[in-house]
């Protein structure tokens, strides 16, 4: 066995002369490059052998062209002596004896070195005139070298099945098998790419794959692992393939599309590219560390997915292997300072900067326009100069207002809600604003909850504080009962833990409604305060301090409620004294001017008191961000006219915003600093500064006085100078129709990756995809249109012996389903699937083992409330890509099939076999759901004899052989007996699933259910050929 | 059938990118095969590993390092010379006073170790553990500490521990998986499942959690109404069916998979049987003090760690969550000690009875330490000490290993970094951790990174 591995793993390597990059830089680069390669900090000895300067430099003399007797090289690595020897003895690293011979014969041949494979620049290779196809002409030249046979073309079932899940991860019709047999022609068979590139479920397949490199996820993927506002992105990455959109194009609306001159809804969406990044909110960390970790993200997701190359290890120290200076990753990294991002978040956060989408074109527009004009005040009102005798002034104001009011202990209402809606305070739900209030309507089955979030939160002080609304119920609808929730929290966000929601309510004295469950209901505190108030007038319900004993926690937020009826609501807040509705009066500054900002909670936390606090300290004791307060404040308060727009301004962006759909985006903000770290420690920032700039290797053109942009960074990623992005895409294109890449590290092109297989046609492909205007169709049109894609997956034997891993493509590749496959395939066999032309914006719950998610784990206190809601209805049979992805916790059934948790970018799957996986295939409700259904439908679409032949044809498009026909019918024998003698196995096998069960005998159905899962089973069924 | 037991896919795939250095080549032979390995880079110690893991980060100084100097002190400021570049959690604004423990130490056992009133149990059995109090992490925060405890980065996504001994060791048994995770105490703080994913390395490497009570895995129950009989003919159905195949296409993954049907099968009985604990003797269950049913507690998760010690798991890792105290640290511990105080002793006098012990590593410990300073009455998160300890496997018992400085902040000696922690655990495997390498994104990594000494004095 050890033998034959060794054999198998011998690279193919053309006969005649040494090609360094093909023969000798993998050798090198593996094993020398570490301590003597482009790192010059690290570098041994001052030697570096990645040039032929360094290695030939009269210094070192370890190569001496031509003479390998004389290379110090040659010596070190063929010597008996322990100490000389290289790689050193106790290192990782050895050469084989093929090796050695290999380095001694290219010094021989004088020790010629050549770029990179990957760095050298694009030229159009000629294709070979061996065959029509470029692909197949490119293909043939390797095969007739090596002596090869390619393997006999697949059948057409096996084509047409292969094409389709390549296409859009589905079967394909079994009618459309039958119509492919009965025509394969070569016009036939392009229909079929034409059609079904043209379905979304192509685009829904493409994207996924899109998702998975840029580690698009639902949660943020650290401690409580929150939701995050991702889903419209994923809509946009989808919509992006159904569009054929340029790759180019595609590139600079993920990396800039905030700041395209023509930017739009879909622009800010796609700007989410550069927020899913993984982000803390654990109390105790530190800012400047963790947004020197969110450096990192950005680089490291640039250099996978568009560079191929591994940035890395550049924070520490220069790239061992790759021209990546420590200098030019901070350079990159200094790209993305312009973001507004923070290390820390408060748990509950919404990740703000947010974006907001509308459906009403009307909507669309007026959002964009507010949002300008916000801007531009704000712009105006918070750079406003500060003139010393006006803020004197007012200082002493401040302070004359608080001694006025700080004696007077007497309640004053301080209504969170005006009637009339103040600035920040969000209203969620649907209501008609009055100007005596707002009008809310419901059904008498539902709670109807205006949840008002995220107001202005303090503990109401006094002696006679209380919480109070103002309603007016509509005699003529009148409502079961009516009140409000108070939630608690400690960290000023909406979405809390389920017992920090208090229920008061005026009606009967108990409420069926009341009893469910809820995230935003804890059935141990509700309080039935009196009976519903007298209709057609305004009344106060109130609920004083007895009621709300002592709270730990903060109110936070109000909620109304009502069950059915109509009610008007005026001010609603909390009774406290007049010295701390001054404090909350003088707050609203801040609270304004940082509501879009994300913020360091610690100073959040007392926005309520920090602005007198910090008026009382020395000017040189404030903090940075107590004196930002303070000039806040100062200039609000010499700009009431602005002042009072702004929040107008606010009202309406917000009133507008109940309905709208979040989205992350990128803004600009003032630029974040990054220093060039010693060694990646953010504590030491003695280093220069980085400014955003280019990897000096790659990039001579980009120059200039101004500060580079992201924009600036998509164009150079984009531009023809840089020869890394189209030979990156295309290698991943031609991993994913033809089972590995010419290069099989697709995610990384680098010193250290595979040596193409074919490096003149990814050259080929390369160009033609930057040529064709980066156009993605048409590249999957001409990889799918060769006949070496078109190859059976089987190698004859002689193929298996010299090319295992099919690097010469000789026969097609085959390799078991994604996990998504899997899934979609299981439920579109039962015609359970959902396919649907409407993109959802918003991810499913499908059925998951119930421990899996349990709250203890998987929320921390003081983390957003959220519980496994398994959709119910057609919901639950959404394509596996909408699944909710939370980045810890990724589907159990999914991650036994090597789904990626998406913390980091993936460009290439893993594909396992473990029993894991058969576990979750044999067991996991979602598949005996879709036994069950698929069996239903046999029993129902056909009868008798053709009743095995349907099961075929639904699960692998083809008809049983005579041998699989008499396994099936034995075990549909063996089941059916086992069941009537248990017919109570049979019912409880029937309640699986919640699709509904037809009519049928209870008996024969479980069988066939038996059976069904089987074929579900299948390796086939699991399997790409 | 013995060698269908054989993932050549996952082969190949690493044949042709992960490992090219010959002396990986071993490790590669290694897995796959039900069978004990005999490839090491030495002879090792320790055949597996029970890791016990006090999320939160425990407090040394109510358990395991007595500071008489910080009560003496107890109010007044800490020597800033200690504190200056240090990089702090919640105490990132604050004043920084020296914060006295409470509890009171004794000198233990033949060796006289110092070991917390706090644990009684533990102070019995203080001859067969070496206390290590100069543990030192990079992360100062719970996500990126558990991640570089786990998988030596804060980077998150990386290979843990488990994954690592699992990818080079290879499985001793088939009917169980060879890493598990299974978690006990309060809820709060979040565990990362992340911290026992394989990252980069093959995905059956990733750690798979028992449920500390009830079912104890995802989808081992066969569907209700799929009798074992029904299952049985199923399987036999799907195997024959699958052979069919495999004469037309000749895959040897058909193969690969028939077999893992096979195990999936056999895991569905030796799993439960892993969780009968009435086959365990009274006096056993006294030791840990639980019944006859896994019962959710960290005692109960012990004694389904030596069962499965026995039975070949490789990699056994127990939570224990509600460490981080940051208010009360004399109350909180009280509580945590109590909940693992008897069943941490019971598993190593279990296994030691046993005469596993011999050939078993057990860890002890969490994520980090915390402050000699007080944050109120608690301490706050603190990277440059902190205590765990280690027995069995070829560590030297009744070793102190390590001293801090009168003050309790940093090592005076002997510092015990989380790359030297690796380091060392692998040693004892019989693994050289600068040659346990997996190659990804175009660089061979290690769980050690580029850091780690493997420390000779606490090795027998």
């Amino acid at each position: 066995m050890i033998r034959v591995l060794i054999f198998l793993t011998l690279p193919l390597t053309a006969a005649g002369k040494i090609s360094y990059n093909r023969d000798i830089r993998p050798i090198l680069s593996e094993n020398c490059f570490f301590c003597h390669g482009f790192d010059k900090e690290k570098r041994e000895a001052g030697l570096r052998l990645d040039t032929f300067q360094g290695a030939t430099s009269r210094k070192s003399s370890a190569i001496v062209p031509g003479k390998p007797e004389e290379s110090e090289l040659i010596y070190r690595i063929f010597t008996d002596d322990k100490d000389d020897h290289m790689p050193p003895l106790d290192s990782a690293y050895r050469l084989t004896r093929e090796q050695k011979d290999t380095l001694k014969q290219w010094i021989k041949e004088g020790a010629e070195y050549e770029e990179h494979w990957s760095y050298q620049k694009l030229t159009r290779p000629e294709v070979p005139a061996l065959a029509k196809h470029p692909v197949d002409a490119f293909l043939k030249r390797t095969w007739d070298e090596q002596k090869v046979k390619p393997v006999k073309k697949a059948t057409p079932r096996v084509l047409l099945r292969r094409l389709s899940y390549d296409l859009r991860g589905l079967p394909p019709a079994p009618e459309e098998v039958a119509s492919f047999e009965k025509d394969p022609s070569p016009e036939h068979y392009k229909k079929f790419i034409d059609r079904w590139l043209a379905s979304l479920e192509h685009a829904e397949h493409q994207g996924l794959l899109w998702l998975d490199l840029v580690r698009h996820a639902d949660s943020n993927g650290m401690v409580s692992d929150e939701p995050i506002a991702s889903a419209p992105y994923r809509k946009y990455v989808i919509e992006a393939f159904r569009d054929n959109m340029p790759f180019d194009q595609f590139t600079r609306e993920q990396l800039a599309g905030d700041l395209l001159p023509d930017r739009n809804d879909r622009t800010l969406t796609a700007s989410a590219y550069n927020r899913i990044v993984n982000t803390n909110c654990e109390a105790g960390v530190i800012e400047k560390e963790a947004l020197y970790a969110l450096k990192g993200e950005h680089v490291r997701a640039l250099g996978t997915v568009w560079m191929g190359t591994t940035t890395g290890c550049a924070e520490c120290h220069d790239h061992k292997y790759d021209p990546i200076s420590a200098k030019d990753y901070y350079s990159l990294a200094a790209f993305f300072d312009d973001l507004i991002e923070a290390g820390v978040y408060e748990p509950g956060d919404r990740r703000v900067p947010l974006h907001y989408l509308h459906e009403k074109p009307a909507d669309i527009t007026r959002e964009h326009q507010l949002a300008r004009e916000i801007d531009e005040i704000r712009e105006k009102l918070y750079s406003a100069a500060i003139d010393k005798e006006k803020f004197e002034t007012w200082k002493k104001k401040i302070f004359a207002d608080e001694k006025a009011v700080g004696a007077d202990k007497k309640p004053v209402d301080w209504p969170w809600l005006p009637a009339k809606l103040g600035a920040v305070h969000i209203l969620k739900g649907d209501f008609e604003q009055l100007p005596q209030g707002r009008k809310t309507s419901g059904p008498k089955d539902k709670i109807t909850r205006h949840y008002a979030g995220e107001t202005l939160v303090s503990k109401p002080e006094g002696t006679n504080n209380a919480f109070f609304t103002h309603v007016t119920l509509d005699p003529k609808n009148m409502p079961e009962f009516v009140g409000f929730q108070i939630v608690n929290g400690a960290y000023r966000r909406v979405g809390w833990h389920q017992d920090y929601h208090i229920t008061y309510f005026w009606g009967p004295k108990d409420h069926p409604l009341l009893k469910q469950n809820q995230p935003w209901l804890s059935s141990k505190k509700i309080y039935h305060m009196g009976p519903l108030p007298e209709a057609g007038k305004k009344v106060r319900l109130e609920v004083p301090k007895a009621k709300f004993g002592k709270a730990s926690y903060v109110p936070q937020v109000m909620a109304w409620i009502h069950a059915g009826g109509t009610v008007t609501w005026g001010d609603s807040g909390y009774v406290t004294t007049s010295a701390q509705a001054l404090k909350n009066r003088n707050a609203g500054s801040a609270y304004r001017y940082f509501w879009e900002l994300p913020f360091n909670r610690d100073d959040r936390k007392d926005f309520h008191s920090l602005l007198m606090s910090s008026l009382k300290k020395s000017r040189e004791s404030r903090r940075e961000i107590h004196q930002k307060i303070i000039n806040i404040a100062f200039r609000e308060s010499i700009n009431p006219e602005l002042t009072q727009k702004l929040t107008d301004l606010y009202r309406e962006i917000y009133h507008l915003r109940r309905d709208a759909l979040p989205t992350l985006v990128s803004k600009v903000g003032s630029p974040k600093k990054t220093h060039v770290l010693t060694r990646g420690n953010f504590m030491d920032e003695s280093g220069p500064q980085a400014l955003p700039g280019l990897p000096a290797h790659f990039s001579k053109s980009f120059s200039g006085d101004k500060r580079l942009t992201r924009l600036d960074l998509a164009n150079w990623i984009m531009s023809k100078d840089n020869p890394l992005t189209a030979r990156v895409f295309v290698n991943r294109l031609w991993h994913q129709f033809y089972g590995r890449g010419i290069s099989e590290t697709l995610e990384d092109s680098g010193n250290q990756g595979d040596w193409p297989s074919h490096v003149h046609l990814l050259d080929w492909l390369a160009i033609e995809f930057q040529q064709s205007n980066w156009n993605i169709r048409h590249m999957i049109q001409l990889l799918t249109t060769s006949e070496a894609y078109q190859l059976s997956s089987i190698p004859t034997y002689k193929l298996t012996e010299m090319d295992p891993t099919n690097r010469l493509h000789a026969r097609q590749g085959r390799h078991r389903h994604s996990a998504e496959e899997i899934r979609d395939s299981a439920l579109h066999a039962a015609g359970l699937l959902k396919l649907t032309k409407e993109i959802p914006t918003a991810s499913f719950f499908p059925y998951q083992p119930d421990p899996y998610w349990a709250k203890s784990n998987k929320v921390m206190f003081g983390s957003r409330y959220q519980i496994w809601e398994t959709n119910l209805g057609d919901d639950q049979y959404q394509r596996s890509l909408y699944t909710f992805w939370k980045r810890q916790n990724i589907h159990p059934a999914m991650l036994a099939l090597d789904a990626p948790t998406r913390q980091e970018c993936t460009a290439r799957r893993t594909i396992t076999n473990t029993p894991a996986q058969a576990l979750a295939l044999l067991n996991d409700p979602q598949f005996v759901e879709a036994a069950r259904v698929l069996a239903q439908r046999i029993l129902t679409e056909s009868s008798g004899n053709q009743r095995i032949d349907k099961l075929f044809q639904l699960t692998l498009q083809r008809p049983p052989s005579p041998a699989e026909k008499m396994e099936i019918q034995t075990l549909l024998e063996q089941l059916t007996e086992q069941y009537k003698e248990s017919p109570e196995d049979a019912a409880a096998l029937l309640k699986i699933g919640q699709y509904p069960s037809t009519k049928l005998d209870p008996i024969e159905h479980a069988a066939w259910t038996g059976v069904s899962r089987v074929t579900l089973n299948l390796h086939e069924f699991l399997t790409r050929n | 059938m013995s060698n269908i037991n054989f993932p050549r896919r996952d082969f190949f795939a690493r044949s042709s990118s992960a490992l090219t250095g010959t002396a990986f080549a071993s490790l590669l032979f290694k897995d796959g095969f039900a069978q004990e390995t005999k490839d090491f880079d030495h002879t090792p110690k320790a055949k597996r590993v029970i890791y016990l893991y006090m999320a939160g980060g425990p407090s040394q100084f109510e358990s395991f390092d007595d500071k008489p100097k910080l009560r003496e002190n107890n109010g007044k400021p800490i020597p800033k010379e200690l504190t200056e570049g240090i990089k702090f959690a919640f105490l990132q604004h604050s004043a920084l006073k020296c914060f006295g423990s409470k509890v009171e130490f004794k000198e233990c056992g033949q060796s006289g170790q110092q070991i917390s009133s706090l644990l009684p149990n533990i102070q019995k059995i203080a001859d067969d553990i070496c206390i290590v109090r100069t543990q030192q992490t990079d992360q100062v925060n719970h996500d990126p500490a558990h991640a570089f405890m786990n998988t030596g980065t804060a980077i998150p996504g990386r290979p843990s521990m488990g994954s690592w001994v699992t990818y080079g060791l290879g499985h001793i048994t088939d009917n169980l998986p060879s890493f598990v995770v299974m978690r006990s105490g309060p809820e709060g703080q979040p565990i990362p499942q992340t911290a026992w994913n394989a990252g980069f390395l093959p995905g059956k490497h990733t750690g798979v959690e028992f449920y500390s009570k009830g079912v104890p895995l995802n989808y081992l129950t066969s569907p209700d109404g799929i009798s074992r009989a029904a299952q049985r003919s199923s399987l036999d159905t799907l195997a024959k069916l699958n052979k069919h195949h495999h004469e037309t296409v000749t895959d040897p993954e058909i193969m690969t998979r028939l077999a893992q049907y096979e195990l999936a099968y056999k895991m569905q009985s030796s799993v439960p049987d892993l969780a009968d604990f009435s086959k365990e003797s009274k006096a056993t269950r006294e030791l840990y003090g639980v019944g006859e049913k896994p019962d959710g507690t960290f005692a109960s998760n012990c004694l389904m760690a030596r069962r499965m010690a026995e039975r070949g798991v490789r990699f056994v890792q127990l939570y224990h969550s509600g460490w981080d105290h940051h208010g009360n640290v004399m109350g909180g511990m009280k509580s945590r000690c109590k909940d693992v105080d008897q069943g941490s002793a019971a598993l190593i006098t279990d296994l030691k009875q046993r005469g596993l012990l011999d050939d078993t590593l057990v860890i002890w410990g969490g994520e980090f330490g915390r402050t000699p300073m007080s944050q109120g009455s608690g301490r706050d998160h603190h990277t440059k000490s902190g205590s765990m300890f280690l027995a069995g496997g070829g560590i030297k018992g009744g070793v102190t290993y390590g001293e801090t400085d009168p003050f309790g902040f940093t090592a005076a000696h002997d510092p015990f970094h989380v790359h030297d922690f690796h380091a060392t655990a692998l040693h004892l495997l019989g693994i050289e951790h600068k040659k346990l390498v997996f190659k990804y994104k175009g660089r061979n990594f290690r769980l050690t990174d580029v850091h780690g000494h493997v420390v000779e004095k606490i090795l027998t």
